[in-house]
C-alpha cells in the first residue's frame, strides 16, 4: 500500500493518534513520519513500538514482517495475498473475501472503522432491508433470552429464519 | 464532441459564480465504482476492459449522457492527454495507461466519468466556488442513474467495493481547491495544514497526489471513507473549510493592519509584472496569479476580473498552449506564448 501522506513511497507505518476521543489511523512512509516531526530512527522493518507526544506509531506485523504474510489465494482472480501486500491493489471484488480478517483488520487500520454506513446502491437495496431487518430482530432475540422471555424469542427466531431464507432467495 | 471543442470550451467550474469564490475555485465530488464480477482494471484483459467500455457508455446514455463525447485514451497524444489532467478530466496515473480506457464528459465538464483507471468507473462534478453538497448531491443522482444499467460491486458490509482498500465503503473522495495566500504569507499555513491533518482531512498542492503548492493553492480532501455516510463526509469536510476561510479572512486582516503598504506593493508589482512580461514560466505565472486575485478579495483591483484568472491558471498550461498552437513547442517557446496572452488579457488592466 502506498503511504497515505506522499501517495508515493510504500508505507510502512501505522500512524495511530487519538484527537477528541476520536482514533484516528494512517499508514505512512518513514520520510514522511520523519516529516510529520515525529522522531522515530527506523533502521530496520522490525521496529519495536514507540510512542511520542503527537501519537503513537506501530509497526504494522502484516506489512513489515514478509514471513507472516499468509499463503492465500483469491480462488476468483487467483491474486495472492503477498501480491496484495506489494501492490496495494485488489484483483477482483471477491479477493476481500478470500483475505478475511486480515482485510477486516486493515480496513479497521485505514479508515478507523469496518462497517458500511454510506448508501446502497438501488438494484439491491431489497436485500439490504433485509439485513438490516435481520440485524434488529437478532438484537431483539438477545433481549428476550437475557430477560428469560423464552417464548418471544422463539417467535422471533422462526422471523429470522423466515428472512434468512427470502435474503438466499434473492 | 471533437477535441477541438474541448479546448475551446471554458469548463463551467471555471466560471466564479459559486459561493465564496474568491478564496474557494471549486468543489469535487467523486465516487469510485466497479462493476460487479469483472476482475479490476489493473488485472482485467483487453477484451474484458472493452466490454467495461460498452457497458458504462450504454448505462451512461440511458443516464443523458452522449457517448459521442467519450475521449479514449488511445485517441489522444500527449499533449492532447495533458489538456485533460490540466482540465482535472484525467489523472496522470491513467495517461500513462494505453487500451480501452477513457473520459466521458457532460455539461461543461461539470460532470465526467472516468473509465477504467484504477477502478472500472470514477464518477465525477465539479462545481464553482465552495459548494460540496451540491457536487455530492449531482454525482449521487448520476450514480443512482447508473446504477439502474451497472450492477455494481457492493458487499452489505464493507460498502462498494474498489481496487484499493483505501476506497471502500462510500468510494466517495470530495475535495475543495482552495487559495490561501494571507496564511501563507502570515505564515500560520503550517499550523493549519497541520491541525487539518489531525481531523482526518489530507492537504496536498494545487495538480493533487504528491505535488508541490504553487499559486498559494491547496487542495483539501477526506481521508477515510468508510464508516461514515457520505452527508457525514461531505459536512465534516465543510465545516473544516469554513473555519479554514475565517483564518484566512483574519490573517488578511492582520497583514491589512501590520503591513498594508508591503502587501499592496506585492500586489501591485505582480500585476505590473504580468502586464509587461515577454517571458512567463507556469510556475512564476501561477505566483503572479496568486497576487493579483489576493488583490482582487482585497477589494484592491477591479479588473482583471476573477473569471479572467481563474480561465488563464487552465489555459497557459502547458498542454493547453501547446493545444491551441497545434504543435509541440519546447518550454522556452511556450514562456514567450504564455506571456503573449496573459498581456493579451490584461490590456485594459489600468496600473
Ligand atoms: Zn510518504
Ligand atoms: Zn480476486
Amino acid at each position: 500500500m502506498k503511504c497515505q501522506i506522499c501517495n508515493k513511497n510504500e508505507a510502512n507505518i501505522v500512524f495511530t493518534q487519538i484527537i477528541n476521543n476520536e482514533k484516528i489511523v494512517m499508514q505512512i512512509c518513514s520520510e514522511c513520519a520523519r516529516n510529520k516531526g515525529l522522531t522515530l530512527e527506523i533502521h530496520t522493518e522490525s521496529v519495536p513500538p514507540a510512542e511520542s507526544l503527537v501519537g503513537s506509531l506501530t509497526v504494522d506485523p502484516n506489512m513489515a514482517d514478509l514471513e507472516s504474510i499468509p499463503d492465500l489465494k483469491c480462488s476468483i482472480c487467483g491474486l495472492s495475498f503477498a501480491e496484495f501486500k506489494k501492490s496495494g491493489l485488489f484483483g477482483c471484488d471477491c479477493c476481500h473475501d478470500a483475505f478475511g480478517e486480515h482485510i477486516t483488520k486493515l480496513l479497521k487500520q485505514i479508515h478507523g472503522q469496518n462497517n458500511h454506513e454510506g448508501k446502497t446502491p438501488e438494484e439491491i437495496s431489497g436485500e439490504a432491508e433485509i439485513k438490516k431487518e435481520i440485524k434488529k430482530l437478532r438484537l431483539k432475540l438477545e433481549r428476550y433470552i437475557k430477560h428469560e422471555e423464552y417464548e418471544k424469542a422463539a417467535e422471533i427466531r422462526d422471523k429470522i429464519k423466515t428472512l434468512e431464507h427470502e435474503e438466499s432467495k434473492l | 464532441m471533437n477535441f477541438e471543442s474541448i479546448v475551446h470550451t471554458i469548463p463551467m467550474w471555471l466560471d466564479p459564480t459559486g459561493p465564496e469564490s474568491d478564496i474557494v475555485i471549486s468543489s469535487r465530488a467523486r465516487l469510485a465504482r466497479n462493476i460487479k464480477g469483472i476482475p479490476y482494471a489493473h488485472r482485467a484483459s483487453e477484451e474484458k476492459l472493452k466490454d467495461v467500455v460498452s457497458n458504462v457508455l450504454d448505462a451512461a446514455e440511458s443516464a443523458g449522457y452522449d457517448p459521442a463525447n467519450f475521449f479514449k485514451n488511445e485517441d489522444l497524444d500527449d499533449f492532447r492527454k495533458n489538456v485533460f489532467i490540466e482540465r482535472h478530466l484525467i489523472s496522470p496515473a491513467l495517461a500513462q495507461k494505453r487500451g480501452n480506457r477513457g473520459v466521458l464528459v457532460k455539461n461543461m465538464e461539470r460532470d465526467s466519468i472516468l473509465i477504467n483507471e484504477e477502478d472500472h468507473l470514477r464518477l465525477q462534478s465539479i462545481y464553482s466556488g465552495f459548494d460540496l453538497m451540491n457536487a455530492w448531491e449531482n454525482v449521487d443522482g448520476i450514480d443512482d442513474n447508473l446504477s439502474k444499467g451497472i450492477k455494481f460491486s457492493f458487499s452489505g458490509k464493507y460498502g462498494y467495493l474498489t481496487a484499493c482498500p483505501t476506497n471502500f465503503g462510500t468510494g466517495l473522495r470530495a475535495s475543495i481547491l482552495i487559495h490561501l495566500p494571507a496564511l501563507v504569507l502570515t505564515k500560520e499555513i503550517q499550523r493549519v495544514i497541520r491541525s487539518v491533518g489531525q481531523l482526518g482531512l489530507v492537504v496536498r498542492g494545487y495538480r493533487g497526489e504528491g505535488s508541490d503548492v504553487v499559486g498559494n493553492l491547496f487542495q483539501i480532501s477526506n481521508q477515510t471513507s468508510l464508516g461514515k455516510t457520505e452527508r457525514e463526509i461531505v459536512s465534516n469536510l465543510s465545516s473544516v473549510v469554513n473555519q479554514i476561510i475565517n483564518y484566512e479572512k483574519k490573517a488578511k486582516d492582520m497583514l491589512l493592519k501590520e503591513a498594508k503598504q508591503q502587501t499592496e506593493d506585492k500586489i501591485w508589482r505582480s500585476l505590473g509584472i504580468l502586464k509587461a512580461a515577454r517571458v512567463l514560466s507556469t510556475h512564476e505565472f501561477m505566483n503572479l496569479n496568486s497576487a493579483v486575485r489576493f488583490g482582487y478579495s482585497l477589494n484592491l483591483l477591479d479588473k482583471p476580473y476573477l473569471k479572467t484568472l481563474n480561465e488563464l491558471m487552465v489555459l497557459v498550461q502547458p498542454g493547453h498552449l501547446q493545444a491551441t498552437s497545434g504543435k509541440q513547442m519546447e518550454p522556452i517557446e511556450r514562456d514567450i506564448l504564455r506571456a503573449d496572452i496573459v498581456r493579451q488579457r490584461f490590456i485594459d488592466v489600468k496600473i
